[in-house]
């Protein structure tokens, strides 16, 4: 028995994380439940009740515009893992790299962009202004992308990353590359928000609010 | 004694040898004066400088009766008016040209706003075409079934089409203002990638993605819903069943709209749409990872089309998209569920085509603008055309000259036949000496 088109239900928004053969890519598992919490409480957005793992060597990965990719360890993208990377981005695709280590001189950090390098060129990693839709979009962020707690505690690189830096598919971002560590930032229990006077993962709603609509 | 046939006849029969031969010597005379003043025929052969050498020459140092031309090819709008004009003049014209290339170039604006040019190119089938504006060649075609159609961006000066020898050209009569798209739908990937194609193709954007439940996140500033504002309306879902009855406004005013997707099945636009909604069809997974995903979207069919309408597409045996006038302007339903999916795609390790996969983005776009032109409201302004344009030159040569005539073909005068002159003075002399002997013979001088 079909559908009635009149009572098709909407489809929900389904948060994706990437799986790649290389790294720990499962580094933070409570930030998908912690991101899905924040669209279902500031928008609008359908939005599926958990998240999905999706290869990167498979297509699988092309039936979710949004995905999250972090890890601490090195990452050697194999050669289906590369392809894929590419035409999920040139299609239109929004990935999320985030660099777990929080560390400019990591491995995360310096394999990442030499894979990013190998497939997009490597002048493809450009800063994004501050200006920029992506902080705005949603919730403001006039200074840009917000600070963690892991920078202002000084782990890592002992540094304040002032800036993200994107891919770009036309005038449309298609991989943003953090080192800021909003894997750890935004790692908790949804529940936690209701003992924080603002919300760190307001970000994480522009990131997808951004992959939605632009 | 005299026979009667000496008395009667022979002097009967010698004033009517006496009568021919005046009358043949009259006849003659006559003759030889007309030739006398008869103007000379001329003849041209070979291309726009040699005829127009003989025109020059026919219509000052000469006045020929009749003249041929032979062309090796179309004759330019000059030349052919000048021809023309001859008979004015009491010159005869006829002309041939088995050799010369029968074509035709016509040109109409295009609601697009990449590619805003139509260029209709008629020639022999199997022919090549060179087909430039004013700026230099355009585009290199083979004519297929009686011609080609291309497709343009912004042209400079009038359009030619050059096949054989024969050049024909036009110039755009009007043109038109391509206005923006407004685009409703929820922040969902369908929106997203819709406004994303009809952006990447070069089409303006303005969009309302139901985002908040504080209100709507708009892309552009959103105006007025009117025809001086968008080119088409696209409702994506029901983000846009509020806007209902200023669509339905907006469109018998002239504006083009699109109920897609899941907007296509909302009563709210039921009557506006060119069908109704059927059961939805499932999408078919594996068919996405192939060089044709359009037919293996989950689609909406349309089903119950209202008797104005026209199916436009199918898939699977089922309508996709139809389309209906409405008042002053045109509504599309498009049945493709989640379009984006055909978009993003597979591998195509099964299609085992990887350039046509990866040619998936512009196909969509493409697509998507298709759908988009074929509803757009554009206003048309008539556009002043400078220089001589010559559509159709053959045609017009045959409607200027009349039809070929090969130059044994063209009848001459009996009376400029130079035989008929000797023949008149054969006949006087004959009968001269016939009368002669007559008369001698019966012992007469």
């Amino acid at each position: 028995m079909g559908i009635s088109a009149k009572n098709a239900p909407m489809k929900p928004f389904t948060f994706a994380t990437a799986i790649y053969e290389s790294g720990d890519w499962e580094s933070a598992q409570k930030l998908p439940s912690n991101l899905i919490d924040s669209i279902a409480r500031y928008t609008a957005i359908p939005v599926a009740p958990t998240g999905v793992n999706v290869a990167l060597a498979t297509t699988e990965i092309f039936d979710h515009p949004f995905v999250w990719l972090t890890g601490h360890l090195p990452v050697r993208f194999n050669s289906k893992e590369r392809e894929n990377l590419e035409h999920f981005v040139r299609r239109g695709g929004f990935i999320v790299i985030d660099d777990h280590n929080h560390d400019i001189d990591g491995q995360f950090h310096k394999t990442t962009h030499e894979e990013l390098a190998r497939i997009f060129g490597a002048t493809s990693l450009r800063p994004i202004p501050k200006n920029h839709d992506v902080y705005s979009c949603f919730f403001k962020f006039k200074d840009g992308p917000p600070t963690t707690t892991q920078e202002l505690n000084g782990w890592g690189d002992n540094l304040v990353h002032k800036e993200l830096f994107a891919v770009m598919n036309g005038n449309r971002i298609g991989l943003i590359y953090s080192s800021k560590d909003y894997s750890s930032e935004w790692d908790f229990e949804p529940d936690t928000k209701r003992f924080m006077e603002i919300d760190p993962t307001r970000f994480g709603v522009n990131l997808i609010v951004y992959a939605l609509t632009r | 004694m005299r026979s009667l046939a000496n008395r009667f006849g022979r002097p009967a029969l010698e004033w009517t040898l006496r009568a021919s031969m005046l009358l043949a010597l009259a006849s003659a005379l006559w003759l030889a004066i007309h030739v006398l003043r008869e103007r000379p025929a001329a003849t041209a052969r070979g291309g726009p400088t040699a005829v127009r050498a003989a025109l020059t020459r026919w219509s000052t140092v000469e006045t020929p009766e009749r003249v041929h031309v032979a062309f090796d090819s179309v004759p330019t709008a000059d030349v052919r008016d000048w021809l023309a004009a001859l008979p004015a003049a009491r010159t005869r014209i006829s002309w041939e040209g088995a050799a010369l290339t029968a074509t035709a170039v016509a040109v109409e604006p295009v609601i697009d706003p990449k590619r805003t040019t139509r260029v209709w190119l008629a020639a022999p089938a199997g022919s090549n075409a060179a087909i430039s504006d004013s700026m230099g060649l355009i585009d290199s075609v083979s004519a297929r079934n009686g011609g080609a159609v291309i497709t343009v961006g912004d042209v400079q000066g009038s359009i030619r089409g050059s096949v054989g020898g024969t050049t024909a050209s036009a110039a755009r009569s009007d043109s038109i203002s391509v206005k923006p798209v407004l685009v409703f739908g929820v922040a969902y990937w369908e929106t997203k990638f819709v406004v994303a194609a009809l952006e990447e193709y070069g089409w303006r954007v303005d969009a309302r993605f139901g985002l908040a439940p504080s209100g709507d996140v708009m892309q552009g500033a959103v105006a007025t819903i009117d025809t001086s504002r968008y080119a088409a309306v696209i409702a994506l879902d029901s983000s846009a069943t509020k806007y209902a009855s200023r669509i339905a406004d907006y469109v018998r005013s002239g504006g083009g709209f699109i109920a897609a997707g899941d907007a296509a099945a909302l009563p709210a636009f039921a009557a506006m749409l060119p069908g109704a909604a059927g059961t939805v069809i499932p999408e078919k997974p594996s068919g996405l990872d192939s060089i044709a995903p359009l037919q293996s979207l989950a689609l909406i069919p349309i089903v119950q089309l209202k008797r104005e309408a026209v199916p436009m597409e199918s898939a699977n045996g089922q309508t996709a998209v139809a389309a209906v006038r409405v008042g002053h302007g045109r509504v599309l339903q498009v049945g493709y569920l989640d379009t984006w999916r055909w978009r993003m795609g597979g591998t195509g390790a099964e299609a085992g085509d990887s350039a046509a996969v990866a040619d998936l983005p512009r196909a969509h776009r493409s697509w998507w603008s298709g759908m988009v032109s074929s509803v757009a409201y554009a206003p048309h302004w008539s556009i002043a055309s400078n220089g001589v344009l010559d559509p159709a030159p053959l045609a017009t040569l045959v409607g200027a000259l009349g039809e070929a005539a090969p130059q044994s073909r063209v009848r001459s005068t009996r009376l400029g036949n130079p035989r008929l002159l000797a023949a008149l003075f054969v006949l006087a002399i004959v009968s001269m000496l016939l009368e002669v002997a007559s008369r001698r013979l019966r012992g007469k001088m």
